[in-house]
C-alpha cells in the first residue's frame, strides 16, 4: 500500500528541491542586477554632479574674468564741449597752487 | 546739447579763477573783469620761448635717474587706465616775485605742439609744475580735464606731495601726485565717466 505513494512522495520531494534551487538562483541573479544598476545610477549621479559643478566654475570663471577686465580696463570721460577762456587755446588756467614747504637740503 | 551739458558741468565742479587775481570768470571771458588780464599777457611777462613741453621737464635738476624710472612707470600706468588724459611734469626754479600759476598757464599754452600732439590732446592735458627753490607746486589741467577734477580737488592731490618732498623725495612726491591723481579720477569716472573712448 505505502509503495504505491513512494514514487509519488518522492517525486514532490524533487519538485520542492528544484524549486527551492531555482528561487536561490533566481534571487541571487535579481541582487546582481539591482548592484549592477544601483552602481551603474551613482555612477551616473556623480557624473552629473561633477559636470554641473564643472559647468558652475567655468561660468563663474568666466564672470569673475569679466568682472575683473571690466575693473581693470580703461576708463573715459566724455570730451566736453571746449570753450577758450582768456584767450588761449589749451588751458584757461587756475589758481591752483599748494606750498610744500622746504624740501631736503641735500636734494633741494 | 553734450557740449550744453558738459559746460555746465565744469561750471558746477566749481568756480573758473584768473591765474593773475584769482577773480571769477565766465566759462567763455576773454579777459578778467577785474585786472583786465587776457592770455596774450603772458607772452610779454615770460619773454623767452617757450620750450618744448616734454613728458618730464626737470629744468630744476632735482630729479635722479630712478625718479625718472619711477615717474615715468607712475604715469604710462595712469594713462593705461585713463589713456585719454596725457601728463606733463616740469621742475623750474622761478624769481620769487613769479606766479607759478601764471607760469604754468603760459607754459601749457604757449609751447609748441609735439609731433605726436594735436589740439584735442594739448587739451586733455595735465601740467605738473615745481618751483624747487620755494617749494610750491601747481596743476594746470587742460579744457577737457577741467571739467572732471575741481580745483579743490587738485589742492588735495598737491597737498598729497608734502610728506615726500619734505623728506627730500621729490621724484617720490611726484609719484604720490599720480596715485594721488588716480584715485580721485576713479571716484569722479563712477559720476560722470564710460567704458568707451568717445572720440572718432
Amino acid at each position: 500500500m505505502i509503495s504505491k505513494f513512494i514514487p509519488i512522495i518522492f517525486t514532490i520531494i524533487f519538485a520542492a528541491f528544484s524549486h527551492a534551487q531555482g528561487t536561490s538562483d533566481f534571487d541571487s541573479e535579481t541582487a546582481r542586477i539591482r548592484a549592477e544598476v544601483e552602481a551603474e545610477s551613482r555612477e551616473w549621479k556623480t557624473g552629473v554632479i561633477l559636470a554641473a559643478t564643472a559647468a558652475i566654475l567655468s561660468v563663474a570663471g568666466l564672470a569673475l574674468s569679466f568682472v575683473n577686465y571690466r575693473q581693470r580696463g580703461p576708463r573715459y570721460f566724455p570730451l566736453p564741449a571746449l570753450t577758450r577762456r582768456l584767450g588761449a587755446p589749451h588751458a584757461g588756467g587756475n589758481q591752483v597752487v599748494v606750498n610744500l614747504g622746504r624740501g631736503h637740503p641735500d636734494r633741494l | 546739447m553734450k557740449g550744453e551739458m558738459m559746460s555746465s558741468r565744469a561750471v558746477s565742479l566749481g568756480v573758473l579763477q584768473c591765474p593773475a587775481c584769482g577773480s571769477l570768470l565766465k566759462v567763455d571771458a576773454n579777459w578778467c573783469p577785474r585786472c583786465n588780464f587776457t592770455g596774450g599777457d603772458t607772452v610779454t611777462m615770460f619773454s623767452d620761448p617757450p620750450p618744448p613741453l616734454l613728458p618730464i621737464l626737470d629744468a630744476a635738476g632735482i630729479l635722479e635717474e630712478s625718479d625718472l624710472v619711477n615717474i615715468g612707470s607712475a604715469r604710462e600706468s595712469l594713462r593705461g587706465r585713463f589713456p585719454q588724459f596725457h601728463w606733463r611734469v616740469c621742475t623750474v626754479i622761478l624769481p620769487p616775485a613769479s606766479s607759478l600759476s601764471l607760469f604754468g598757464f603760459w607754459l601749457l599754452n604757449a609751447c609748441p605742439l609735439l609731433d605726436e600732439e594735436t589740439l584735442e590732446s594739448r587739451a586733455s592735458t595735465v601740467l605738473l609744475l615745481i618751483n624747487a627753490d620755494s617749494g610750491q607746486v601747481a596743476a594746470v589741467p587742460g579744457y577737457a580735464v577741467e571739467s572732471y577734477l575741481a580745483d579743490e580737488t587738485w589742492k588735495l592731490i598737491l597737498s598729497s606731495m608734502a610728506e615726500p618732498w619734505r623728506s627730500g623725495k621729490p621724484g617720490e612726491a611726484i609719484v604720490r601726485f599720480f596715485t594721488s591723481t588716480r584715485g580721485h579720477l576713479e571716484i569722479a569716472w563712477k559720476r560722470y565717466g564710460t567704458r568707451i573712448s568717445t572720440r572718432n
